[in-house]
């Protein structure tokens, strides 16, 4: 009986459309992603880890199928009136109910399994990099199947099975499976979005929520994986254990017991519950029927209302709405909540600023408001045939139009509802943290911003509704060009034009310094674009519109011809307005502007690589003196730069040519005693002779004048109306051949035929003997001019100012020679200055920007004191902070004398808890130690270099830190940097070098770099570190070139450590070697109001070899102990621990005994994260 | 006002090839009108086609001289329409479904929308059930409140898809009482395959059968052009079949397990055969089978 029924429930599923459209379409992500899957260029593809991470993000598109056939399985009996004859047959319940549900998991499970064998073809037929490829494994595919596929797919089905059979609605049964993603989402908000290495991972605590929590076992799989180095992602397999075992237990747990409950509920007579009542007869007494008068014209307005309240009263009033604004709800209060409290790197709190809510609430806005409109244009349009209520209402007198706006108006208000619900949470965000600056135009014009979009997709969505012949079609086709287009996913097919994609709209940020910004005068334009185009699809769909039965197209095209004189005209109308905008947007895009495609841009650099790596060996003069006139033409978006520099030869061979790359196009240039005997227009390059040639040691003149003016829509976050933030070198012409625009992605070389780039191979050897990024310490001197509103800043001592023509002049000069780092700042900034010890601290700052400002004086003051008695006197006279807009990634950037801080990183803070970490004195001790390390003291441009300029500047964070902030703030920058240490490497997309070969990646500068200079100063004292550095700044600034190295550091490191520690300097700085420490077990014994702690450890040392595997070895070395009466995260200043001393560890297992005054609480081994070790909440252990 | 309804050569066919309506050529006054027709004659298109819901292949409708395609709108203000099956929106009350249609058909004063709805309610003896949501009541009740529905407003032309069908007799009567009072001012079309339905109310009726109009007037003249010439005999079963190449054998039915036939004929067809009184039924028949070409 059951497998008769099942084998007709396959039989009728296969049958369906929807069964051979999703296995088309899940083959053929498989094969998109497999075959151009974007990985880090050593990690395989198709190991298993990146089979689980492709197919386990695909499983979320699993619903889709199961919903389908959900639908088919469970509600075919009623949709088709087929009920009383099934119910009444003789099948059993068990058969019945189960077949179904096994013919639904059988056909999800087999559609959803194309995507394994469209993920094998894709690797292994199409142009993969046979290098990233380790081959088909029947094993690795399998095991995916079992640990992803298998629960994903049981789970989803079970539920929206459950769902579908409970409710017998096709909308619940939407609803369940969007429930099942937002459970997804909130999870990914809890672990913010751990498909993307970043700087931020989740607590421990709150990654083990989400992984348990996450019913796609992704969550799970990314806490499982989430430090996994390249080598382990190639090698290793997921381990079904730990929190995926359990989530995927739970789950299909609690699938199960979803199915068994709906089992239960199941009942072959619960078509209608209400007994039906006899028909009471009274006689036709009452009132007499009269006809009345109608008026259909007057008629149609209040049609008009009463349509779209019965819209709204049919959505809003449903549950299924409701559970998908409780859905929104949760998702923007958890958003918001998980960002602005504790939500940083550093577990800091932000203001609820307007526009940072905005931003939160728009990330997953178009998620949840696109679903909505997917599904609820297709049941709005087709709602009355379904119910067959269209026979009644198509014969009223209402005007088509009427029926239609009504629609469309409703669809558009569903969105529009998310958005307002989002509001009202966020001001109630911004009401209960005390924060009542509330921006309410900025919330209004999310409806612009925000709403444009959706109204589009509206119109669009029932424009195609009202083309196909099936709501499922239309949804299923609506879905797929709002994916496609939407996402500019559509340059896959080659289609990359804006224009060419259909609802496309720039991304419009708002920060307070620069407001929308020149993005929204490129959002307007588009908006009216695809608001015309919505209008005349609106205009198509009404004309399409059909009363009563639906006809073929054929019938529909014809629909299309008969148009009225007055609808012509408004077509017309319509259709020449949209010609003219397109023609607008394509006239600012295309003709003011230099469009290119992606593939235009790869031949571009392809065509300088084989003109011009011919000239890559030649030798280069570099600026030694640089003067230059900038004009900013802030509220024009235009920039006049006049640049006099000097240059000379500082290699030790004559230079004859000189070859000049531009990156603006250049107005005027003039090189000394240089003739251009080569211009090439398309590749913007002159190639000079000289005459005579330039010997070593000898100057010229180079002169060069460029304009840069940002016309039509050619947008720039460096020049903007407010918060303009100009680097000289994305101006400037380069001397020489630019090896940055090689393409550098192999396959892409291979398709081209260009040869392999070289990697260049780091050796000591190579860090000392290297000459090619030659760079000079500059004398430097500007006049740099603004609009009168607004102030400029470059780096140097202020000489003069004055005003002139309407316009605001400042004469900048550095006193001494700087680092080549220039850049221009301009805004209209409120500014603070305050003396302190011959050093002016001058803040500039966003006007409304006011509350960390006198901390930031405070810690720069500190900072500076600290500094100069450590490392070396201060070259100027002035400290400059000016805020720059919140669109720049970065936390700050140091000038010389002058340093660039981020609005929300900095000025939008929330330091007020005086338990939380202080993320302004750390970025502003960060920052003013950049003047020391990386300005004062440069090192040479070189493999290691990033030990002086972020290495030490994270140690000056640590012990600043320490020393106002109390060890509790030492404890969370370890955790930061541990955590930033082992995402970043788990993600790195080259092998990962010693510190002293390190070649700038930012898991080494900013993580690993902090923890080895964190257990130096531990390991030699502060005073001894100190001096180390203090030598290397005293020796070398006043180097012309940069000469400092890593291997001298190491140097200066060994002379000031007894000569029994040079190993371990060298372990930690030569070797890639990552810790396993843990406390298993502590009794404390109470004698005489003394403690005795007994301590046992477990503690492993592993060395990364050059393959990535990392192999255990021996450890002897002290290690910190610690024993606390509190968590050590929140020790004050002068609150010390019970006991911190270092150790000598040298076994695997130790014992260790140590005897307190007072009762502990915590006792840890490295507390403060002197060590790399990837767990580390196993180093701390709560005393019972 | 006198109002008349003129269908001149109407056409359907549908993508399939299926021929729905075959110059079908009507004229319709002030009355009750029957059309009656077996299932799948195409009272359903020619009904919906009337009421604007689908578009002929050819032929024109007028309505009072009027050509309803080019002038929707005034059509449909004037139009009465109960679909033969009809659906509505879950969770909304009978009166509250009412006003909402009342407001679509233009009947924009509130009062009196209020008093035709609950007039409405009252004869269709539904104002007790009234704040029920429509889809949960029976059947019945659910065909009551499609008939008060299209009474709303001033409905000039009312056409009624099977109206009849799963009424109980109570019920049946008082719709049908409803429905001829309200006739003797404007057209009312009732599509039937019930012959009662036709007899006991229309003046006037048309005979369908496979798209086309094979019989028309008004139900007595037709009975009585069939006078003398329908003929009766309880014949074997077995025998069923020579008696249909032999005769025009316009009606077959079992009585008390012998199977009864009913023949057209001008004169006695055999001995057997006693004469039967028509009745309109018999109009039906005869008008569904007609002369074969071996007979």
């Amino acid at each position: 009986m059951f497998f008769s029924l099942l084998q007709f429930e396959i039989r009728y599923q296969l049958k369906q459309r929807a069964a051979i459209g999703f296995s088309v379409v899940f083959l053929l992500l498989g094969f998109i992603m497999g075959s151009r899957a974007y990985v880090p260029a050593q990690v395989l593809i198709d190991s298993n880890y990146q089979i689980t991470f492709f197919i386990g993000l695909l499983s979320l598109g699993s619903v889709f199928p199961v919903m389908f056939f959900a639908i088919a399985g469970v509600l075919r009996d009623r949709q088709y009136g087929m009920e009383p004859i099934v119910y009444s047959t003789a099948v059993g319940k068990v058969p019945f109910f189960f077949s179904r549900f096994a013919g639904v998991l059988l056909l999800s499970l087999l559609v959803f399994s194309m995507a394994l064998i469209g993920f094998a073809l894709g690797t292994n037929m199409a142009a993969v990099n046979p290098d990233q490829l380790i081959g088909f494994r029947w094993s690795y595919y399998t095991r995916v199947w079992l640990i992803m596929v298998l629960p994903n797919v049981f789970i989803a089905t079970a539920v929206v099975f459950s769902i579908s059979s409970f409710t017998k609605s096709n909308v619940a049964t939407y609803v369940g499976a969007v429930a099942i993603y937002a459970l997804y989402w909130i999870c990914s908000i809890f672990l913010n979005s751990p498909m993307l290495a970043q700087a931020v991972t989740p607590s421990p605590e709150n990654m083990a929520i989400a992984a348990v929590a996450d019913p796609f076992g992704l969550a799970a799989f990314f806490e499982q994986t989430q430090y996994w180095t390249p080598f382990e992602k190639n090698t290793q397999q997921v381990a079904f254990s730990g929190y995926l075992l359990w989530s995927r237990l739970l789950w299909s747990g609690i699938a199960a017991l979803v199915l068994v409950v709906a089992y239960w509920r199941f009942s072959f007579q619960s078509t209608s519950r209400k007994a039906k009542q006899a028909p009471v007869i009274t006689t036709g007494k009452g009132v007499a029927y009269t006809p009345v008068s109608t008026n259909t014209q007057a008629g149609q307005w209040q049609s008009f209302k009463a349509l779209l309240r019965i819209e709204l009263t049919n959505v809003f009033k449903s549950l299924p709405f409701i559970a998908v604004v409780l859905v929104w709800v949760v998702i923007v209060a958890s958003e918001v909540y998980s960002r602005v409290y504790e939500g940083g790197a550093y577990n800091d709190s932000l203001y609820p600023t307007t526009n940072l809510l905005i931003w939160l609430i728009e990330d997953p806005l178009p998620f949840l408001g696109l679903l909505l409109l997917v599904f609820y244009s297709g049941e709005m349009v087709w709602r009355e045939r379904q119910l067959q209520f269209n026979g009644i209402i198509d014969s009223t007198p209402v005007r088509s139009i009427v029926f239609f706006t009504a629609k469309a108006v409703a669809l558009v208000l569903l969105p529009l509802v998310l958005i307002a619900i989002s509001i009202i949470i966020a001001i109630g965000f911004q009401i209960a943290g005390g924060y009542y600056h509330v921006e309410l135009a900025q919330y209004l014009a999310m409806f612009y911003y925000s709403g444009i979009g959706f109204l589009f997709y509206a119109l669009l969505a029932l424009f195609i509704q009202s083309v196909v012949a099936n709501k499922y079609v239309g949804m299923m086709v609506t879905g797929v060009i709002i994916i496609l287009f939407g996402n500019g996913l559509s340059s896959w097919l080659g289609i990359e034009h804006p224009l060419l994609r259909p609802g496309y709209l720039p991304y419009v940020e708002y920060t307070n310094m620069t407001g929308y910004g020149d993005a929204a005068r490129t959002f307007h334009y588009y908006a009216l674009h695809w608001m015309l185009l919505g209008w005349i699809l609106a205009l198509c769909s009404f004309k399409l519109w059909q009363r009563g039965v639906v006809e073929g197209i054929k019938v529909k095209l014809k629909q299309l011809k008969g148009w009225s004189r007055r609808q012509r005209i408004i077509l017309g109308v319509a259709l020449l307005l949209f010609m003219g905008s397109g023609s607008a947007i394509y006239y600012n895009t295309n003709v003011v502007n230099d469009y290119t495609t992606i593939n235009e841009r790869l031949d571009y650099r392809e065509a300088y690589e084989r003109k011009l790596k011919q000239y890559e060996a030649l030798e280069r003069p570099v600026v030694v003196q640089a003067k230059t006139n900038v004009a900013i033409y802030p509220h024009e978006r235009r920039v006049e730069l006049k640049a006099y520099h000097v240059l000379e030869n500082i290699s030790d061979t004559t230079i004859h040519q000189i070859l000049v790359s531009e990156k603006e196009p250049l107005q005027f240039i003039a090189l000394e005693n240089g003739r251009e005997v080569a211009y090439d227009p398309y590749l913007e390059v002159r190639l000079y002779e000289l005459h005579p040639p330039l010997a070593p040691g000898e100057q010229l003149q180079f002169t060069y004048h460029l304009e840069a003016q940002h016309t039509g829509f050619s947008t720039n976050k460096a020049l903007v109306n407010n918060g303009t933030y100009l680097s000289q070198t994305s101006y400037e012409p380069v001397l020489g051949y630019r090896s940055g625009l090689e393409i550098s992605q192999a396959v892409e070389r291979q398709q081209r035929g260009l040869p392999p780039q070289e990697e260049p191979v780091v050796t000591d050897d190579h860090i000392l003997g290297d000459a090619t990024n030659k760079m000079r310490r500059i004398e430097f001197e500007t006049v740099v001019s603004t609009a009168n509103d607004q102030m400029a800043i470059a780096p140097g001592n202020l000489m003069a100012q004055w005003t002139g023509n309407g316009r605001n002049y400042y004469h900048y000069k550095a006193p001494s020679t700087i680092a080549p780092s220039i850049t221009y700042l301009s805004a209209n900034y409120q500014t603070k200055v305050q003396q302190h010890k011959g050093i002016a601290i001058e803040q500039y700052y966003h006007p409304s920007h006011h509350y960390n400002i006198n901390n930031i004086a405070r810690y720069s003051k500190l900072t500076l004191d600290y500094c100069i008695n450590n490392f070396g006197a201060y070259p100027f006279d002035h400290l400059r902070i000016a805020e720059i807009p919140g669109h720049w990634p970065f936390g700050g950037q140091a000038l010389p004398g002058t340093i660039g801080m981020v609005e929300d990183r900095l000025y939008l803070v929330d330091n007020t808890n005086p338990y939380g970490f202080d993320l302004v004195a750390k970025r502003t001790i960060h920052e003013v130690a950049h003047q020391w390390w990386g300005h004062i003291l440069v090192p040479k441009y070189i493999e290691g270099g990033s030990l002086f300029t972020e290495g030490l500047a994270k140690y000056t964070e640590a012990v600043v830190m320490e020393q106002y902030n109390g060890l509790g703030a030492i404890w969370q920058l370890s955790e930061s940097a541990n955590k930033r240490y082992f995402s970043g490497r788990s993600f790195a997309t080259t092998p990962e070098p010693p510190l002293y070969h390190a070649a700038g990646e930012s898991y080494l500068s900013y993580g690993k770099n902090y923890t080895v200079m964190l257990a130096l100063k531990d390991l030699l004292g502060e005073t001894q570190v100190n001096s180390a550095l203090q030598q290397l700044v005293s020796r070398h600034r006043a180097d012309a070139e940069p000469t400092v190295t890593s291997l001298e550091l190491l140097d200066e490191f060994y002379r000031v450590a007894p000569p029994k520690y040079h190993v371990l300097i060298d372990d930690w700085l030569k070797r890639v070697i990552t810790y396993d420490l843990q406390v298993k077990e502590v009794t404390v014994n109470e004698q005489n109001g003394q403690y005795e702690v007994v301590l046992q450890l477990e503690t492993q040392r592993f060395e990364t070899n050059a393959a990535g595997r990392a192999e255990p070895i021996a450890m002897n070395e002290p290690i910190p102990i610690g024993i606390f009466a509190q968590h050590p995260k929140h020790l004050k200043v002068g609150e010390q621990p019970l006991y911190l001393r270092p150790h000598q560890i040298s076994r695997n297992k130790h014992t260790i005994r140590v005897v307190v005054n007072e009762r502990p609480t915590y006792v840890a081994i490295d507390p403060f994260g002197t060590r790399s070790d990837a767990n580390r909440a196993n180093n701390l252990m709560l005393v019972e | 006002m006198n109002n008349t309804l003129h269908i001149q050569h109407l056409c359907k066919t549908y993508a399939n090839g299926v021929q729905a309506l075959n110059d079908v050529s009507l004229t319709i006054t002030n009355g009750m009108f029957g059309l009656l027709g077996p299932n799948g004659a195409g009272k359903s298109t020619l009904m919906r086609t009337i009421a604007l819901l689908q578009a002929p292949t050819s032929g024109s409708i007028a309505f009072n001289g009027v050509n309803i395609a080019s002038n929707a709108s005034l059509l449909r203000s004037k139009l009465g329409y109960l679909p033969q099956e009809f659906g509505v929106y879950p969770k909304i009350s009978a009166q509250r479904l009412l006003h909402h249609i009342a407001v679509l058909k233009g009947v924009t004063n509130r009062h009196e929308r209020k008093e035709q709805v609950a007039a409405l309610l009252h004869q269709t003896n539904l104002y007790q059930h009234r704040k029920k949501a429509v889809h949960t009541l029976s059947g019945g009740m659910r065909q009551r409140f499609g008939i008060a529905q299209a009474l709303l407003g001033c409905p000039q032309l009312i056409i009624v898809d099977e109206p009849t069908a799963g009424l109980d007799p109570e019920e049946r009567n008082r719709f049908l009482n409803l429905l001829s009072e309200i006739g003797e001012r404007i057209i009312v079309i009732l599509s039937t395959h019930i012959v009662e339905d036709v007899r006991d109310l229309c003046a006037s009726m048309a005979i369908m059968g496979e798209g086309s109009i094979i019989e028309q007037g008004n139900p007595i003249a037709l009975t009585n052009m069939l006078k003398g010439k329908v003929w009766v005999k309880t014949i074997n079963r077995e025998a069923l079949n020579d008696y249909r190449s032999a005769y025009r054998v316009i009606a077959s039915r079992l009585r008390a397990g012998k199977t009864q036939i009913q023949v057209y004929s001008d004169a006695l067809p055999e001995t057997g055969f006693e004469p039967l009184t028509p009745d309109l039924e018999s109009v039906y028949f005869s008008a569904l089978y007609p002369p074969q070409n071996n007979s």
